[in-house]
């Protein structure tokens, strides 16, 4: 029998027999997205701009200011240059792609000729400026919202501000803390082998306690769990473990859509 | 007392095909692309030749470039020149310029304190503070595509064109805060000053549709599970 995302119960089952791996490393996977390198803190030596992923660690980019946003999110169909200041020197480059997907940011604040966006990698807030223009910027709007309360271990999805659905989450532990503050919807991945989840949703904030993770950069991300008991639990190394239910609706929500943590 | 010369704006039928044969919009060079925007401060075609100075476009970097001398040009003072371009929107400046006998014809000056142009999502304005032709005194605020012919003994008359606004074929507007046209000997020669394309906002970037709906790849990321 398969759920809907296709998981077998009996995979479910083997994945119980795999505690201890998941608790080693959640994800599991050991295969890394082509370009990728892990938690690799990028300092320019050759010369070239940092890319702004997962992966990296960009210096010189201002956190975010919580400037209301819009649902405005933006795809860059080639890499641009993304700057400290509208109109300053690049300090780094957000490519097109993101884990094999296609790169969305949401936009946070606007000013002639220029867009402020949430970027994927560490520190967390990072949020950079690109040219607004140029031909090289695919813009559209999400109106879906992703809130996070870790207190209440609670997830809820909203459309165009109207709740879809809430649901009760794992959240991370008190030394593994899930971070706080405003993120997005980074990728969404499915593992050739589902050992915990079908679906794997990274967002664009990483771990405060922990630099690397499973081989990973310490990405927090959304996916299920195969035992339901720990949904209301803070037991995690910051992921938020999430329903199936939930799992589905979120596998349906644009990436580059807004999240927001809060404890 | 200045000596005010009086000039008219020619309506459009009149005014683009003389446009045309004078300027080639910025856009026809194909150094810009759509929804790309850029600027000069100076530039000269004909028996004195400049070329755009400086130019820059929204997908170059610096972004901003500024000049106080004209290279190889020694009958052109100035300053400083000022360009910049980004996303929809451009500009350009030139302060203090003067050039000097021999360009336009011996006895033929052009001096201004400002003469700047600018877009803004595809509308173009322009500025000109003490603009002076040949002793004669160009009026700072002009309509679009305005139009004068200044006298000057022996050549007939140099042709201003003030604030001049082309629409390129790929949407975007070209502004030159003033274009001077005089042909003389059978050679005809050209000088922009003050140059800006840019795009308009609707011809920019696409709307907002609502954002796709996501495809997993095929992938694995260890995450903080």
């Amino acid at each position: 029998m398969r759920d809907r995302f296709g998981l077998h119960r009996s995979a479910a089952a083997l994945a119980l027999v795999a505690v201890a791996v998941l608790a080693a490393g959640c994800g599991g996977g050991k295969s890394q997205p082509s370009g990728g390198k892990a938690a690799a803190s990028e300092s320019p030596a050759d010369g070239k701009l940092p890319q702004a992923t997962t992966f990296t660690t960009l210096k010189g980019i201002p956190t975010d200011t919580a400037a209301a946003a819009d649902g405005t999110v933006l795809h860059p169909t080639a890499a641009l240059p993304v700057s400290a200041t509208p109109g300053g020197p690049p300090v780094a480059v957000l490519p097109d792609k993101q884990l094999g997907g296609p790169t969305w940011v949401p936009v946070v604040e606007s000013k002639p000729g220029w867009q402020r966006v949430l970027l994927p990698s560490r520190p967390n807030g990072a949020a950079g400026w690109i040219p607004a223009g140029g031909g090289k910027v695919q813009t559209a709007h999400s109106s879906y919202a992703i809130k996070v309360d870790t207190s209440a271990r609670r997830l809820q999805l909203l459309k165009s501000g109207h709740p879809l659905g809430t649901w009760t989450v794992a959240v991370g532990a008190p030394k593994t803390p899930t971070p706080v503050g405003r993120t997005f919807l980074l990728a969404s991945l499915a593992p050739a082998k589902a050992t915990y989840s079908p679906l794997i949703l990274p967002v664009g904030v990483h771990s405060e306690s922990l630099d690397t993770f499973g081989g990973g950069p310490g990405t927090v991300a959304f996916h299920g769990w195969p035992q339901k008991s720990v949904f209301g639990q803070a037991v995690t190394h910051g992921c938020v473990r999430v329903p199936a239910d939930a799992l589905e609706q979120l596998s349906k929500v644009p990436l580059g859509t807004p999240v927001s943590i809060s404890s | 007392m200045r000596k005010q010369v009086k000039y008219a704006a020619i309506a459009a039928v009149v005014a683009v095909p003389l446009a045309a044969a004078v300027a080639v919009p910025a856009s026809a060079t194909g150094e810009s692309g759509p929804g790309v925007s850029s600027a000069y401060g100076l530039s000269a075609d004909g028996l004195i030749a400049i070329p755009r100075l400086p130019e820059v476009n929204s997908e170059s970097h610096p972004s901003t470039k500024s000049v106080v001398s004209v290279p190889a040009s020694p009958l052109v003072h100035l300053s400083v020149l000022r360009t910049h371009a980004v996303p929809g929107h451009a500009d350009a400046s030139v302060v203090d310029l003067k050039i000097v006998k021999a360009v336009i014809s011996p006895d033929a000056v052009l001096s201004a304190k400002l003469i700047s142009a600018r877009c803004d999502d595809g509308a173009g304005s322009s500025r000109l503070v003490d603009v002076r032709l040949a002793g004669h005194a160009i009026q700072a605020a002009a309509a679009p595509n305005s139009r004068l012919t200044v006298p000057i003994a022996g050549l007939g008359g140099v042709q201003v064109t003030i604030n001049k606004q082309v629409r390129n074929p790929d949407g975007s507007t070209t502004v030159t805060a003033l274009e001077l046209y005089v042909q003389a000997l059978g050679k005809s020669q050209t000088i922009d000053v003050s140059s800006a394309t840019c795009a308009g906002r609707t011809s920019a970037e696409g709307g907002g549709d609502e954002a796709p709906r996501p495809h997993p790849v095929p992938s694995d990321l260890p995450v903080t599970g």
